[in-house]
């Protein structure tokens, strides 16, 4: 069997258009870094 | 089992040297070429409401605990959607991401994916190596 051709299954023609900025990216990394403890 | 007081450990794919770029939104392709519209709304309806959840995870939370009453029977249910939106949102934050916008995967990782399901998965040849995957003690044994 082979592998289907990536780009007749996946595409980003819809993604990408909204962006965090900086500040939000901030706030986010803040936010989750209790979590950095539980990965391994 | 973290929202029960257990202490628990996540390891993420990439920590094996798997790219992974998470959940994808799905379609047919029929639909696709004949309202790329719709499909275009559903994505950017789903991709704000990930923005909403990033930037306001206490209201987001709010939100679904709203939708979603029967939660409240489950005395750990607040502390498991808190701690699983705040992982989820931990493996969101990547390089990636922040250059290209939400939403956007490297179809890199899509091939390497693929390739990966059909070498270990997709071969009747495999069935051992199947079963080492699946098995709790493929995983790196606890630091601590």
């Amino acid at each position: 069997m082979q592998r289907p051709q990536t780009d007749a299954l996946f595409t980003n023609r819809f993604a990408g258009k909204i962006k965090l900025t900086e500040a939000d990216w901030a706030g986010v990394r803040q936010r989750v870094a209790e979590f950095d403890k539980y990965l391994g | 089992m973290l929202s029960k007081g257990v202490q628990s450990r996540w390891m993420l794919y990439s920590a094996a040297g798997i790219r992974n770029d998470g959940q994808t939104i799905t379609t047919q392709k029929k639909t696709l070429e004949s309202d790329p519209a719709l499909c275009e709304a559903v994505t950017g309806g789903l991709l704000e409401a990930l923005a909403f959840s990033l930037t306001d995870p206490e209201e987001s939370l709010g939100l679904f605990r709203k939708e979603v009453p029967e939660m409240a029977l489950n005395p750990s249910a607040k502390e498991f959607a808190r701690i699983g939106l705040g992982m989820w949102q931990h493996g969101i934050d990547r390089p990636e991401v922040r250059e290209h916008g939400l939403g956007w995967s490297n179809a890199g990782s899509y091939a390497e994916t693929t390739d990966l399901v059909m070498q270990y998965l997709n071969s009747p040849a495999c069935s051992g190596r199947r079963q080492m995957l699946c098995s709790p003690t493929a995983l790196p044994a606890r630091s601590s």
